[in-house]
């Protein structure tokens, strides 16, 4: 049947809103087909209506027939009840009743039905000034990247009100096209265009149509900072957002994982104490980590994650919308005593109102390579067996056998000086151990390290989600698995993710929405460090056997002496000795993590622009960790041995502790409440734009925790025996030693309270004033209530300069600048308990009393003055774009002052103080972030994207009370704080060269060539300073290319400008039988030598002032600045759905990261973020994954 | 008029939000954490083990009787290393016995914490606030008294107005400044300070860790005793024994353990422990065999006390339960100064009867003859040989060594040898007094040095 007449003609006046009308239809079109899924049962209806509404209508017919029915909830309100009845009628002619009186029209494509506002039909006047002949132009439409054919295409004629739609293998007939008009060809979701009907022109018409998915996402970006939501053209602030897609292009369990590498103005400094910094330091003392929040409230993550990359292990990425971060005073303001380290605005999935119901399935698998054992250069089996060999013959070890066991002496030794002294005690013939050297000659401990305790890392990542939307209810669910082992077998991790979150309106003006999300995870932590078994300084002799030739494990020297455990064990007490190949069979340690978050909100329209908004959320977090550790395992022999004793009557062992397993548990239960009230006023006046927000909320953190230790533990009964803890016992050696007490207990209540406000005024769309206040209270510190409040303030501004009327720069049509001035706050949360208003103590249970009283112990003394921390940040920013977006982008400029610093200050000792901490300190700092998107290559088949970022940051302790005295205080930590250098940097002593006659290292100390004995006397002024121990200047490149359905993106990292200290020979290390840095075979051993090396001869025995000299030398200072291919990602999109394919939309992936570096400033082969010998670079991993929606 | 009503509801909802009373952040923010301010908490601090451990140490390693071998001198710490061989080697940074390991000003600081809170504390005259004021009161009494026997010159009437003493805080606020007092004022805060806590502390403390009545006269006995006011020394000797006479017959003792003392034995009225530090004292030392030798060989403290070694030196076994030495209050030592209180008054047989009364219970029973003196004299030799020998590694010694430099009558050279260099400490030395650690001068730069470093 036809409705509108012949064809597919749509020969109605097409007024400007319709076109507006017609566009969202095949928008919804398109979203429609992407999910439909229904087969129709019939064709023919039956139906019975009295004055029935028309949507009752449609929802019959959808039940009967199984099509759908698209329309505005606002257009269905000018409908007419219907009056009907049908006895199995055909669809077409039921619909052709129902809509007889209606002001509406329809139109059928695919099984559904689209409702849309009825035009006149009428003849459409002939256009009597153009001379040439009016005709019919027939075509078709198809998607340029497949040549799929398009339905729902419109195509109009440009300046007349009429058409027609693209149907049936996308083809299409407009009726009579004058000569010289224009057709404007448009389909939500499609680039549109404008063809012109030359004269003459004849034939089918093939339009090809582009894809501008990414274009509706840029339509209308907003920032949401955890309070509302700021339209990108009227905010004044810095934010950075990143949409899903962004965040699900790498693979990975955590989210942050995901955005470390791309976002701007962010940085992740693995191993530094600000490990994830936004623009740099905002504090020395205190937590630099940025607030997360996640749906309006600050998450915190589980007791055990309190590492700021582990906080958001209870998420799961997949469920995420986008991720804001808020980096300047306007942006994060918001967020008052919490903002000053920048703020990381979380968004989750919720279902769309008027979605057809949508299933999505996705699988990832990643696979990652086993940690390359040979990146860390350690000293050789021969070298080390060589130099052990030489140092018996010296006689350095025999004081291993001449105070031992009077002087309870056991030092670890390593095998081969174990051999050389069974001989040297007739134990053993000098031909026997040479026997035994001569097979360690032929062993490397690596090598069992890399049989017996490494794996390849594996992890999978299923979720599947369902989503929809009517009229007035909208729904998003999701379920996630997610599994995951590491390198090291027996570490391993389940998580299960549910996530339900509905919205409903079920009166006007009200919208109520409701979530749960629940997570739980499970994991294993049964596994021993591989690297604590390698010959780094700190582990193993390098030639040390795991397991003999059959595979069983072999006893190894780590904790004590292999002679002690050996005479010890046959004293009477559990076996003593070391075998870690057999210890990971008795580990059943497992920690369980629940996570439940619920809450819901209530948006109430008062009058327009003017909404009420509560929004509660709960959270609960469990932490169960269950360590039963099984009598066989070292760690519990060694302590119940530890505390056996002999009987001095009977000569028996007396157990203190009883034989048996040792559980360690403990629980942690966090309840977070939050609330908060906002009154919303968004409204336009003509050329006045007004969009505020103020409000009040409160928020409870309470936590309990409970721990303790079983000893004697039967897991079979639960029983477990009595030990004493209560008074010091003797031990095994002979000391004075107390059994830990077996309970723990603790809690703590955290309480934040605040008001706050936010307005924007925009005139005209050119001009935008912003500004905001808040005010928080919370229970820290202990401070008079009136003293809590803390003010703290924004201000900004906007110009769209290419908005103005003398604007005529073209090739420019983008311009934007930005300016905000304000402060936010820092609660210097890690130092609540020795940095407080009043003196307070902590109480604990006393260990000398008996009975054991309770003792409190006092944390600091009393500092009434004490208050936040304050950073000042002013922002400037330029924001442009040229034509066609081809390059867009911006630059931003920012100062930050943060003042009112914890910092630390040395006290006279009288006052019972060494030092205290008050808010003496300050910090400055400045920094730019260069953001850069171009559109290199932009064809039919093929496009070639970059987006580019640039950072820079820098900051200068400006005042810090505690002086750097000495030398040693500027090399021992990167951290402490120097006036007038940066926080994080790296001083070194100069070294003057190895002396000519003994190889030994020389500084320089006063200027003149000092022998390294007179460490000791090296004054700060004999430093050499390097510069910035993190990175200063930091970035990305994304490259993504497409062609047709392939899409290639690769993602280098860089970070320049910065230092770290390669590790060498530790010569106290190699004494100790632990090996050390291959650069032993360097090391100076003949005059002349010095030429050529920096490594220090061997000094005659351990020696702690030549080790600090040398691993504080200049001579390691490396140059840390590198580029590498961070990763790479190819996508195929194997597009909708047809006959062959059942699904709607379906994706593969590959994915690879940890690709490699493709420059590094240092010369020895150096990862600078993993350098140490125990470390590997991070291994590569590749993933493949598929998302199927249907 | 609905609009209207609906904006009213609206608003109301936030004030009754905002509204809510301030008290709600008032709320502690650690379950263990507090802000003291109640009895208990006072108590708590005063329960803590501080109280009783880290007692100064300096004076008693600077002491004869003991010595140690070169390896263990060096690894001392640079201030043990300086008070063993009575030099300032520069940089003195060391705060041992100051705030160092909550040292003697950290204890006072807590006493004074206690002090000013127990001022709004609820239980004003209640019997636990009274108890934790007189403990707060001793304990800083105490500290103050160790300190004067290091820091400051021995006491000498004729110059203690004008002799620096030590800086004596009594408030808790760390912003005041502080000044030397001369000795005269230390020794009179001293004194006011038990002579407050007496009346409001019990007779019978309920643990051994806390201050008693007893405890108070000892203390008042073992200042009075170095200042060489002997009859008071005697009378509060005295007042002490009389609520406190019971000692520990040692013969009651198990000898197997390796430590045969334990803690809160009968005869402890307060425990008390000096600092270990790095061993230069207790378990790392040599014991002089000539103080080896003043013990016969059925004195139970020959073997409880000392433990020869195969090299034929003599090490410590232990001077109480493990490895600290005890320097709390007993009533040997009441005895002992009760005793030479009377010879010095010459009272002879009345000394000798607290000797023996001492000796018998240290002894194998059965195998001490008591004693008798000719003279008063004698009797006094008598009395500071036993002081000598049961006081041994207590910290007393410092103080007798002090005030006989200074009475001339009993005085002793002191000499050592550490890597072939020998050092000397002769009678009424400058040395006497420890310097004042730079870290102390560098922070309060008004506190003067003492004379001589």
């Amino acid at each position: 049947m036809k409705i509108f007449g012949k064809g597919h003609v749509l020969p109605w006046p097409a007024s400007h809103q319709t076109i507006l009308a017609m566009k969202l239809t095949a928008f919804l079109l398109t979203a429609a087909l992407l999910s439909a899924h229904a087969g129709a049962r019939s064709q023919s209806v039956t139906l019975n209506c009295d004055h029935t509404p028309l949507k009752k209508v449609f929802t019959e017919i959808r039940k009967q027939t199984g099509y759908s029915f698209f329309y505005n909830y606002d257009l269905l309100k000018s409908a007419h009840d219907v009056t009907l009845s049908v006895k199995d009628a055909p669809l077409n002619e039921v619909l052709k009743l129902a809509f007889a009186d209606q002001p509406l029209g329809y139109v059928i494509q695919n099984k559904t039905v689209f409702v849309a506002e009825k035009l006149e039909l009428r003849l459409v006047p002939r256009l009597d000034t153009d001379t040439s002949k009016p005709r019919d132009i027939s075509g078709t439409v198809v998607d340029h990247r497949n040549g799929q054919p398009l339905d729902g295409v419109t195509i109009l004629i440009k300046g007349l009100r009429r058409g027609a739609y693209s149907l049936n293998q996308g083809r299409f007939t407009v009726k009579d096209v004058p000569a010289g008009a224009v057709l404007v060809i448009s389909s939500v979701g499609y680039r549109t265009q404008e063809i012109k009907v030359k004269e003459g022109m004849t034939g089918p018409l093939n339009i090809s149509m582009e894809f501008q998915a990414a274009e509706i996402g840029n339509a209308e970006v907003t920032y949401n900072t955890g309070y509302q939501s700021v339209a990108k053209e009227r905010a004044t602030g810095s934010f950075v957002q990143l949409s899903a897609e962004e965040i699900n292009r790498q693979v990975g369990a955590n989210a942050l994982d995901k955005i470390f590498n791309i976002t701007s103005g962010m940085i992740s400094n693995p191993g530094a104490r600000n490990h994830l910094d936004i623009r740099g330091l905002s504090t020395i003392n205190a937590i630099s980590n940025p607030l997360i929040v996640v749906d309006n409230f600050p998450y915190e993550g589980t007791s055990i994650q309190k590492d700021v990359d582990g906080v958001l292990n209870e998420l799961n990425p997949n469920d995420i919308q986008s991720i804001t971060v808020l980096k300047d005073a306007a942006a994060a303001s918001i967020w008052g005593t919490r903002a000053s380290n920048g703020v990381i605005v979380i968004v989750t999935k919720r279902g769309l109102l008027n979605r057809r119901p949508s299933v999505s399935l996705s699988s990832i698998v990643t696979v990652g390579a086993k940690p390359d054992l040979d990146y860390s250069k350690t000293i050789s089996v021969a070298d080390e067996i060589a130099f052990e060999r030489t140092e018996f013959g010296r006689g350095y070890y025999n004081a291993y056998d001449d105070n031992d066991p009077a002087s309870k002496y056991y030092p670890v030794a390593a095998p081969v000086l174990e051999l050389l002294l069974a001989v040297r005690r007739g134990e053993m013939t000098q031909a026997q151990a040479d026997a035994q050297i001569a097979v360690y000659q032929q062993h490397n401990v690596k090598d069992d390290v890399r049989k017996y305790l490494l794996q390849k890392s594996i992890s999978q990542q299923h979720m599947v989600s369902f989503t929809g939307g009517s009229a007035n209810y909208s729904y998003y669910t999701s379920v996630g698995y997610d599994q995951a082992r590491g390198v090291n077998p027996g570490d391993a991790n389940n998580r299960y993710t549910l996530n339900f979150n509905n919205t409903f309106r079920p009166i006007n003006n009200l919208e109520l929405n409701g979530f749960v999300n629940y997570t739980q995870d499970r994991q294993y932590q049964n596994n021993l460090s591989f690297n604590q078994f390698l010959p780094s300084g700190s582990g193993v002799a390098p030639y040390t056997m795991l397991a003999d030739a059959s595979g069983h494990p072999l006893a190894i020297p780590y904790y004590y002496r292999q002679h002690f455990e050996d005479t010890a064990t046959s004293g009477g007490v559990l076996d003593w000795h070391y075998r870690p190949l057999s210890e990971r069979k008795y580990m059943d340690n497992v920690i369980n993590l629940y996570h439940v978050r619920v809450g819901g909100s209530a948006k109430y329209t008062i009058l327009k622009g003017l909404s009420a908004n509560i929004i509660y959320q709960y959270e609960r977090l469990l932490t169960n960790s269950n360590n039963n550790q099984s009598d066989s395992l070292f760690s519990v022999r060694n302590t119940i041995n530890g505390f056996v004793t002999k009987d001095p009557l009977t000569g028996r062992p007396v157990y203190q502790i009883p034989v048996g397993n040792i559980l360690a548990f403990s629980n942690v239960n966090q309840n977070i409440w939050n609330v908060r009230g906002t009154l919303n006023f968004n409204r336009s006046f003509g050329d006045h734009e007004i969009d505020a927000i103020a409000g009040a909320e409160r928020r409870q953190n309470s936590s309990t925790s409970t721990s303790g230790t079983l000893y004697g533990y039967d897991p079979s009964d639960g029983v477990s025996k009595p030990v004493n803890s209560a008074t010091p016992l003797i031990n095994y050696f002979g000391y004075s030693s107390s059994i830990g007490s077996p309970t723990g207990i603790g809690g703590s209540l955290l309480r934040y309270g605040s008001y706050f406000g936010n307005a924007a005024y925009t005139y005209k769309g050119r001009y935008t004033v912003s500004g905001s206040a808040r005010n928080d209270q919370n229970n820290f510190f202990g401070v008079k209530a009136n003293q809590r409040v803390q003010p703290l303030w924004s201000a900004g501004a906007a110009w769209a300069i290419n908005k103005e009327s003398f604007y005529h720069v073209d090739w420019l049509p983008y311009l934007r600048v930005r300016a905000t001035y304000g402060y936010n706050g820092n609660t210097p949360q890690g130092l609540t308990s020795t940095t407080t208003a009043f003196a307070t103590a902590s109480y604990s249970t006393g260990t000398i009393v008996s009975p054991v009283l309770p003792s409190a112990s006092v944390n600091s003394p009393n500092n009434p003055q004490l208050t936040f921390e304050k950073t000042r940040i002013v922002n400037l920013a330029l924001e442009a774009s040229s034509k066609n977006k081809r390059l867009g982008g911006s630059f931003e400029f920012y100062f930050k002052n943060a003042t009112d610093l914890i910092g630390t200050i040395v006290l006279d000792p009288t006052t019972g103080w060494l030092q205290f901490n008050s808010n003496n300190a300050s910090l400055q700092g400045h920094g730019f972030d260069l953001q850069l998107n171009s559109r290199n290559i932009v064809s039919k088949n093929f496009k070639w994207n970059t987006d580019l970022n640039f950072s820079y940051n820098t900051d200068k302790v400006t005042s810090y009370h505690q002086p750097v005295t000495t030398a040693a205080n500027y090399i021992s930590s990167d951290y402490t704080p120097v006036i007038g250098k940066t926080l994080n940097k790296i001083y070194a002593y100069r070294s003057a060269g190895l002396d000519p006659a003994t190889g030994a290292l020389r500084l320089y100390i006063g200027g003149k060539a000092a022998p390294y004995t007179q460490l000791a006397n090296a004054r700060p002024s004999d430093l050499k300073y390097f510069g910035p121990s993190i990175a200063h200047y930091y970035g990305n490149m994304m490259n993504t290319f497409f062609y047709r359905r392939w899409t290639l993106s690769a993602n280098i990292y860089y970070k320049l400008n910065w230092y770290f200290r390669r590790p060498s020979i530790n010569y106290s290390s190699l004494f100790s039988g632990f090996g050390g840095s291959a650069d032993y075979a360097k090391r100076w051993q003949k005059p002349g030598d010095e030429a050529i090396t920096n490594v220090p001869a061997l000094p005659a025995g351990a020696d702690f002032n030549l080790d600090q000299a040398y691993q504080y030398s200049d001579v390691l200072v490396t140059k840390g600045d590198y580029i590498r291919l961070q990763d790479i990602r190819l996508n195929y999109d194997l597009g909708k759905g047809n006959r062959r394919w059942p699904f709607q939309s379906t994706q593969v992936f590959l994915y690879m990261n940890n690709v490699g570096i493709l420059w590094k400033a240092n010369k020895y082969g150096l990862d600078p973020e993993n350098y140490s010998l125990i470390a590997y670079p991070s291994p590569r991993t590749l993933s493949a994954g598929v998302n199927v929606n249907f | 008029m609905i609009m209207r009503n609906r904006i009213y509801i609206a608003l109301l909802c936030f004030l009754s939000m905002s509204c809510t009373k301030d008290k709600w952040f008032d709320a502690k923010q650690n379950l263990t954490q507090v802000v003291p301010q109640r009895v208990q908490d006072f108590q708590a601090m005063m329960d803590n083990v501080i109280m009783d451990y880290n007692a100064p140490y300096l004076g008693e390693i600077a002491s004869d009787g003991h010595y140690v071998t070169d390896a263990v001198f060096n690894s001392l710490t640079p201030s043990e290393k300086n008070a063993y061989t009575w030099s300032h080697t520069n940089p003195y940074t060391n705060l041992v016995d100051w705030s160092y390991n909550s040292g003697a000003y950290t204890r006072i600081y807590y006493t004074n914490l206690a002090l000013d809170g127990l001022k709004t504390a609820t239980g004003a005259g209640s019997f636990d606030y009274n108890n934790v004021m007189g403990q707060a009161l001793f304990y800083r009494a105490k500290n103050f008294y160790e300190l004067l026997q290091i820091f400051a010159p021995v006491y000498d009437s004729s110059k203690a107005a004008t002799d620096l003493g030590i800086p004596l805080r009594l408030e808790s606020d760390i912003n005041i400044p502080s000044k030397r007092a001369s000795v005269k004022e230390g020794y009179e805060q001293v004194i006011s300070d038990i002579n407050a806590a007496l009346p409001l502390l019990p007779v019978t403390p309920q643990y051994k860790t806390r201050p008693s009545k007893p405890a108070c006269y000892a203390l008042l006995a073992r200042l009075y005793l170095s200042v060489s006011d002997y009859a008071d020394a005697g009378k509060y000797a005295d007042s002490c024994l009389q609520l406190y006479p019971a000692l520990l017959n040692y013969n009651t003792l198990n000898l197997a353990p390796l430590y045969p003392l334990v803690n809160y034995n009968d005869d402890v009225i307060l425990q008390s422990t000096l600092s270990v530090g790095n061993g230069a004292i207790s378990y790392s030392a040599k014991v002089d065999t000539a103080l080896y030798h003043l013990y016969d060989s059925t004195d139970l403290r020959k073997v409880i006390l000392f433990t020869p070694a195969a090299d034929g030196t003599i090490g410590v076994r232990s001077s109480n339960f493990s490895n600290a030495p005890f320097n709390g209050l007993t009533p040997e030592e009441m005895y002992l100064i009760r005793a030479e209180s009377r010879a010095r008054l010459g009272q002879k047989d009345a000394a000798m009867s607290d000797i023996n009364t001492l000796l018998r219970t240290r002894y194998k029973t059965g195998t001490y003859p008591d004693q008798t003196a000719a003279t008063a004299d004698e009797a006094l030799a008598i009395a500071l040989k036993e002081r000598r020998k049961e006081l041994v590694f207590s910290g007393l010694r410092w103080s007798d060594l002090r005030r006989f430099g200074r009475e001339g009558r009993f005085a002793v050279t002191l000499t050592r040898t550490v890597a072939g260099t020998t050092y000397t400490l002769e009678p009424n030395s400058f040395k006497y007094t420890f310097p004042i650690p730079d870290d102390v001068i560098n922070q309060a730069p008004q506190l003067q040095q003492n004379p001589g470093w």
